[in-house]
């Protein structure tokens, strides 16, 4: 977890930032498959979260099948963990950031072949 | 059975000032005997050693549920634990103290008279006609009288601030007052007196402490289950 | 296992609990909120068996707890409890005088985790060290459900967090239910596993800590647009100032938007906006 998403934001529930941080940590490989992740109570201490929350986001990761029990070890990462959250990911950027960001574009006049060539700069960045 | 002695051993323990008040009284008076009888060798009556031990009783039945009640309930001690737990202690201080008392009656009373030329210790064994008997027969009365005491004040103190209290101390103040002047009533707090302390067949009057210290005793549960902690 | 059934206990005029019901059937920590005099107090005497229910029945493990039947396995913990003025050491053996499960050793471990003096006599201890044996007195009780009423009461926020830190220890993997009642919700907030919210006797709210997180959330913005947004929520209070409002819900999420946006709400505001009602009415309803 990098420094600046490990601080929590108040707009969402604290479960569903903790849920993000670690999909964002089996996203970028920091943990590969049937790797275990960080336990509940790390959780809660290291955020200073109550560790019911903690709990909360662990079952949430549980109940969509990104992570499994390890008996007697921990949570670990399932195999098809990160394509499954590539996978959703890609379908979120798709139905909502991006049609966000247009609609963003089109709302301060910025037209189309604008937006594609703004695109292109930052990519070579 | 465990805890009600744990508890009676506790109160035992826990009963500094009623200790404290009964040991200057006493050593008080110890020492004026010596200054009076054996240094200056006055004549006169006076109360026997012993008289102010039998205080100890009084003062606990006032002091423990008045002070250890609510630490003990703080230990986690139960409300029923303590209403079994508050007589075995009153009746082990009655035990000492009535062996105290007969000791210095036997044995200390005699070495101060000694220098007196005439009698003049009043001690309650005496004064109650508990002497009659024999020792054994002085012991049970005494031993039941004191426990009848402490069971009293114990009851008594419990129900201070509820409204049975107040109605038990203005009966009492009226019992006193109104029946000592009135002659038929004077006659029964007289036969009371005398049942509970007088009474020419021991047996009578160490069974009448002992029933009715037993009921004043037991009356004090229901105090127990409304006092607050 | 904990059950109040139509509980109300009155002091007089004075209504303390009013037709309360509760049934706490699972182990952890539970935090106790509300108001002075919004009677929490009274509930843990009740349960403790300090004091008779006037109306109702409180059963712990199946058998009525009263007065003259104080529950076995329960243990209050008054706030500025008294105790005999011993040494630690001594007070802990007079404990398993009077409770045979109580567990010495383990008190004076925790005596030690505490930093308690165990040679000090209880009455030269300070205000917060007393409330540490209090306590310590609870937890090595043996009994499985320990009632600490605000046992934080005047101590400093590194007392507080060692406190906390050391009693969600010693529950975890227990089977204790330990009740904790508090004004300062910042350390209770991050440890108790369930939350009970009462206000003038009654229970408001009874539920997992997480739900809080979930489930409560301010949102602010274009009064009509917030209006619109959150119609149909449960509104727990609300705020107008010029053509914006802030509403605080405790229900469903919602997605914030332009004309609004959604922020979480700590328990200590969301305790607040619940039980401060009559506070706000006057400017917001």
């Amino acid at each position: 977890m990098t420094k600046e998403v490990m601080a929590l934001h108040e707009e969402k529930p604290v479960f569903m930032q903790i849920i993000e941080m670690i999909e964002d940590d089996i996203i970028s490989g920091t943990y590969g498959a049937d790797e275990l992740i960080i336990s509940t109570p790390q959780i809660s201490k290291l955020l200073s979260v109550n560790p019911t929350t903690a709990q909360r986001a662990i079952g949430v990761l549980t109940d969509r099948g990104i992570i499994y029990k390890k008996r007697g070890v921990g949570m670990a990462v399932a195999p098809a963990a990160k394509e499954k959250l590539l996978e959703e990911r890609r379908a979120r950027f798709f139905e909502k950031t991006v049609p966000g960001f247009v609609e963003e574009a089109r709302k301060i006049a910025i037209t189309g072949d604008e937006l594609i060539k703004i695109i292109k700069e930052s990519i070579n960045d | 059975m465990k805890t009600m002695t744990g508890i009676a051993k506790i109160n035992l323990k826990q009963s500094k000032t009623a200790y404290m008040i009964v040991g200057i009284l006493f050593f008080l008076q110890v020492g004026s005997e010596i200054v009076t009888r054996v240094i200056l060798r006055l004549e006169g009556g006076g109360l026997a050693l012993g008289n102010y031990l039998l205080l100890l009783p009084l003062l606990m039945g006032i002091f423990i549920p008045a002070k250890n009640f609510s630490k003990l309930l703080n230990l986690g001690c139960k409300r029923l634990d303590f209403f079994r737990g508050c007589l075995p202690a009153y009746a082990a201080a009655a035990f000492f103290v009535t062996l105290a008392c007969l000791v210095l009656w036997l044995a200390v009373d005699p070495v101060l008279l000694s220098y007196s030329s005439e009698p003049s210790l009043y001690n309650l064994f005496d004064v109650f006609g508990f002497a009659r008997d024999g020792v054994a027969i002085a012991f049970f009365r005494m031993f039941a009288f004191l426990l009848l005491v402490s069971c009293v004040a114990h009851t008594l103190t419990l129900v201070q601030g509820r409204w049975y209290g107040w109605l038990a101390d203005a009966l009492i103040i009226i019992i006193i007052s109104v029946f000592t002047p009135i002659a038929p009533l004077r006659a029964a707090l007289v036969w009371f007196f005398h049942t509970i302390i007088f009474h020419e067949f021991a047996a009578v009057q160490i069974l009448s402490c002992l029933i009715l210290g037993a009921a004043v005793y037991c009356a004090g549960l229901a105090p127990i289950k409304a006092k607050q902690i | 296992m904990i059950e109040f059934s139509n509980v109300t206990k009155n002091y007089g005029k004075n209504t303390a609990m009013d037709n309360f019901s509760i049934k706490i059937d699972q182990p952890g920590m539970y935090c106790l909120l509300g108001r002075n005099g919004a009677g929490k107090t009274t509930l843990m005497k009740l349960l403790a068996g300090n004091v008779a229910a006037s109306e109702g029945t409180i059963t712990v493990n199946g058998e009525a707890a009263g007065p003259l039947a104080m529950p076995e396995s329960v243990h209050f913990v008054e706030t500025g409890a008294t105790q005999f003025n011993m040494r630690l050491a001594d007070l802990f053996k007079a404990a398993a005088e009077v409770n045979l499960s109580f567990d010495v050793p383990f008190a004076m471990g925790l005596a030690r985790r505490f930093q308690l003096d165990a040679s000090k006599r209880y009455k030269h201890l300070s205000f917060g060290m007393k409330a540490m044996v209090n306590t310590v007195i609870a937890m090595a009780s043996g009994r499985d459900i320990l009632l600490l009423d605000e046992p934080v009461l005047g101590f400093d926020p590194v007392m507080r967090k060692v406190f906390y830190e050391l009693l969600s220890e010693s529950c975890a993997g227990s089977t204790k239910t330990v009740i904790v009642s508090t004004h300062i919700i910042d350390e209770i907030e991050k440890t108790a596993e369930r939350l009970i919210i009462i206000d003038r006797g009654k229970k408001v709210l009874f539920c997992d800590m997480a739900e809080i997180d979930e489930k409560a959330y301010c949102v602010t913005g274009i009064s009509e647009s917030v209006q619109a947004a959150t119609a149909g929520l449960n509104i727990i209070s609300e705020t107008k100032a010029g053509g914006f409002m802030t509403r605080h819900i405790y229900d469903q999420r919602i997605e914030a938007s332009e004309k609004y946006s959604v922020s979480s709400l700590g328990l200590t505001d969301f305790f607040v906006s619940l039980v401060g009602r009559e506070q706000n009415s006057g400017e917001a309803m």
